[in-house]
């Protein structure tokens, strides 16, 4: 068994920044991350970020993941890839499953900094290999260099469908499409002309209908619907395509949240179920810290604001920094965070 | 297919080529990469077969939370091919069901 | 306030409360069931589903056990959903020679009371169980059980009662007890009153809380029951498997001597089983600690040494999960099944501790027969409340 002030859970844009601030204080803290490398998913984010210069504007994902990491390493702050946390229990008790075994961790404070998942949906056809996560298809075309597949249709035109569309037409895979439920394009306006310039049709009022194809997608079929959210029956579209990427949104991954007994409140906006926190993003267990998409879904921006947040108010609880320097930090991450949830 | 030219990014940090053996076959893959992104290259798509229906299943979320991407690697059955690295000489099994020990 | 009259008022939606449910409604009796959270929250909802009767020492528990297990084929095919009912063996290992000692005679009493029980060796044992580890003296094994999905099991009993008529309020708590003169009238909830000739107990742990708002005491109390889930592999065990340490943990016949030994002081009797889907349910801690159902370090390291020392090859397994359920249990681990002698139609199913999925049907069966006025299917003597009392009728 070994001992740290603050244990963070996930070690993507959230829990990084929390390692950083809670470090920088001089807290003993580790950070515990079941992939390969730490970074969450901002290592395959190869477009600029948006927002103020603060927050890395105009800055490439990996680059701002490399950043944090290189500010980690210099704060010496042990990270623990390839571990996952089989439970937390009571009195701080974290069971680290790693490559070699299982170890425990007793930590005074927890931060859960767990991320998200993508949505799935089901529709005939929607198991065969080829469908898959637009994040999947990124991870596979950004991080490993390979393409996802030659013939892509997009499910979804928020911004990481976008995102990932303009992605895999640089790593030279051939988008049919975006396919859009609403009315309207979801993600912004930068987005979607740059998809737009290259003359991707982007098909709004469009739903998926189903894959097709025998053992792995061969032909994608998509339908309009009308304001009744009825499928018009001579609208339908075939594709050709051997991949079908699905970027319809998040949901929190929140099962530690759910074991260690915190309280939930069901918020569509923000992906689901989501651990209620006050505004120091302790929950209502004690020495229980939620920052990034698990307290929310949100951009890669807000997940750092509140990891760093966390990481402040848990460090401050130890008593590394003092009252007054947690509140104006506070009250200017608070502004912070609501110009970019806007 | 993998990506050789790019952009944005200049170098895939790709490592040492190795063989490795999928189902009796033998494809190159290179060190660094995780066994999935090996068998995408080579344009592999099923990795298993689901136990009640024998439907097969492929590349879903990418990030080691689905478990769609389950195959047996070196008789060890249910690896995450997305979240393992390729190792030369490796030996992997398109997955049946929950697959068998040392199968 | 609003009123309602029916027959008979269950109270709790568990595998009990559901399974009388569903036996009363087949003899067109006019039943509401009242839970005050959900179908299978509880208990029901977080256990293993052994049909277990090794496990049972011979005598009134055995025999109530094989009359209910006799059962289990006729009523789910009666229920409209897929409870993963299969029949399996089981096996007791015996890891030291005291347990194998120990299991010479148990085994016979066993075989007297009509099980069809074997004592096999080390390697008859590895024969059955290839994953076993080597250092094993011996088990006893027995084809006679059999497993199912506790919360499909209860989900199935609450759709075909609610099919058959049985009015089924969810999310409502009990709040008083309606009685006068020793006779219940019935129940009041947060919204109405509803009046029944009887009312049935039927709320596992909390059995106490409901009669104390009668100001009868029901000497139940929650034992903490810890598991571990694995992740979903290869066929792996062959049998419901349990240590021979089970037994001794299940009647408390620890010694004094192992109270520090971490095996004992948990009352952990290990039993492992594999579930359709291919997970190790992997249980089980026995520990009273009132209402907490958190899982600890201390068990779940508990469990897993231990399973690990059984089966090495589970080194190489991954834990996902793990979860507690707290079992109604009774000091002589027999339940409490009948009248209230004291409480005209207060009638009691409770206690049933680790026993509730295997005792469902034959509970349901014998309530309602009590309550129908009908010639019972079991001799419920020796399940009585009585038996706690002494000759002043105070609890011992």
């Amino acid at each position: 068994m070994s001992e740290t002030e603050i244990a963070i859970i996930g070690a993507g844009p959230a829990g990084l920044s929390a390692g950083i601030a809670a470090a920088e204080s001089g807290a003993k803290v580790c950070l515990i991350d079941r992939n390969l490398e730490a970074g969450g998913q901002l290592f395959k984010q190869i477009h600029k970020f948006f927002g103020s210069s603060k927050h890395f504007a105009g800055e490439r994902g990996f680059l701002i993941g490399r950043k944090l990491l290189e500010s980690c390493n210099k704060l010496a702050v042990e990270i623990h890839l390839q571990s996952y946390v089989g439970g937390i229990f009571p009195e701080g008790k974290i069971m680290m499953v790693t490559p070699h075994g299982t170890e425990i961790i007793q930590a005074q404070k927890i931060i859960l900094a767990t991320g998200a998942i993508e949505k799935s949906l089901a529709f005939p056809g929607s198991t065969l290999p080829g469908v898959m996560g637009a994040g999947a298809a990124q991870t596979l075309c950004n991080i490993q260099g390979v393409q996802p597949g030659k013939e892509v249709l997009m499910v979804g035109s928020g911004n990481v469908g976008l995102i990932v569309t303009y992605q895999l037409l640089q790593a030279g895979v051939n988008v049919v499409g975006i396919v859009e439920l609403a009315s309207e394009i979801k993600g912004y306006g930068v987005h979607s002309a740059k998809i737009r310039r290259l003359g991707i049709p982007i098909y709004t009022q469009h739903t998926i209908l189903e894959a097709k194809g025998n053992k792995k997608v061969e032909k994608a079929v998509i339908g309009k619907i009308d304001q009744n959210q009825k499928i018009i029956l001579n609208s339908l579209k075939e594709f050709y395509v051997d991949t079908i990427c699905l970027a319809i949104g998040l949901n929190p991954l929140a099962e530690l949240a759910w074991m260690c007994g915190c309280h939930f409140d069901y918020k569509p906006a923000l992906g689901s179920h989501i651990p209620w926190h006050n505004p120091y993003m302790e929950t209502n267990i004690k020495n229980i810290y939620v920052a990034g998409d698990v307290a929310g879904i949100g951009e890669a921006t807000i997940a750092m604001e509140e990891g760093k947040l966390a990481g402040l108010a848990a460090a401050t609880s130890l008593g590394y920094y003092n009252h007054a320097f947690l509140e104006k930090q506070r009250s200017n991450i608070e502004n912070d965070l609501k110009n970019l949830r806007r | 297919m993998r990506i050789f030219k790019h952009p944005i990014i200049e170098d895939f940090n790709r490592g040492k080529k190795v063989r490795i053996e999928v189902d009796g076959k033998t494809i190159d893959a290179y060190e660094g990469e995780t066994i999935a992104a090996a068998l995408a290259a080579s344009d592999i798509k099923i990795f298993r077969y689901t136990k009640k229906n024998h439907d097969p299943r492929g590349i879903y979320c990418g990030i080691g939370y689905c478990t769609d991407c389950m195959m047996t690697v070196n008789g060890q059955p249910n690896i995450r091919t997305c979240m393992t690295k390729v190792k030369d000489g490796m030996k992997i099994k398109t997955q049946d069901g929950r697959g068998k020990w040392g199968g | 306030m609003k009123r309602q009259y029916v027959d008979v008022i269950i109270i709790g939606g568990g595998v009990i409360g559901t399974s009388i449910a569903y036996y009363l409604v087949k003899e067109g009796v006019k039943v509401t069931l009242i839970e005050k959270e959900d179908i299978a929250s509880g208990t029901s909802g977080a256990c293993d589903g052994n049909l277990m009767l090794l496990s049972k020492s011979p005598g009134h528990h055995f025999q109530l056990a094989r009359e209910s297990l006799k059962l289990f084929p006729s009523l789910i095919k009666d229920l409209d959903v897929n409870v993963g009912y299969r029949k399996n063996g089981c096996l007791m290992l015996l890891e030291t020679k005291e347990q194998w000692d120990l299991s010479q005679k148990n085994i016979k009493q066993q075989q007297e009371a009509g099980l069809n029980v074997k004592l096999m060796d080390d390697k008859q044992t590895r024969n059955t169980e290839p994953f076993l580890t080597s250092d094993i003296y011996g088990s006893c094994h027995t084809q006679e059980n059999g497993h199912i999905n506790p919360i499909m099991l209860t989900l199935g009993l609450y759709q075909k009662s609610r099919q058959q008529g049985a009015d089924i309020l969810l999310h409502e708590p009990v709040k008083e007890i309606l009685y006068k003169k020793g006779q219940v009238l019935g129940v009041r909830t947060a919204c109405q009153e509803i009046y029944a000739k009887y009312i049935v107990n039927a709320t596992g742990v909390y059995a106490n809380e409901i009669g104390k708002m009668t100001e009868i005491d029901i000497p139940v109390l929650p034992k903490r029951g810890q598991v571990l889930v694995t992740e979903s592999i290869p066929p792996f065990i062959n049998n419901s498997i349990i240590c021979g340490c089970y037994l001794k943990a299940k009647h408390h016949l620890c010694d004094k001597k192992d109270i520090n030994d971490p095996i004992v002081s948990l009352g952990r009797g290990l039993s492992l089983e594999q579930t359709i889907e291919g997970n190790l349910l992997i249980g089980s801690t026995r520990e009273y600690v009132n209402f907490d159902t958190r899982t600890t370090y201390e068990g779940m390291t508990a469990i897993a040494q231990h399973a690990c020392q059984l089966f090495p090859k589970l080194k190489e397994v991954k834990m996902i999960r793990s979860f507690s359920g707290l079992r109604p249990a009774t000091i002589d681990g027999l339940p409490i099944i009948g009248h209230i002698k004291t409480l005209k139609g207060m009638l009691l199913a409770v206690g049933h501790e680790g026993d509730g999925i295997i005792l469902a049907p034959i509970t349901g069966k014998l309530i309602a027969e009590l309550i129908c006025g009908k010639k019972l299917s079991f001799n419920i003597q020796p399940f009585s409340l009585e038996r706690f009392k002494d000759a002043s009728g105070k609890l011992k």
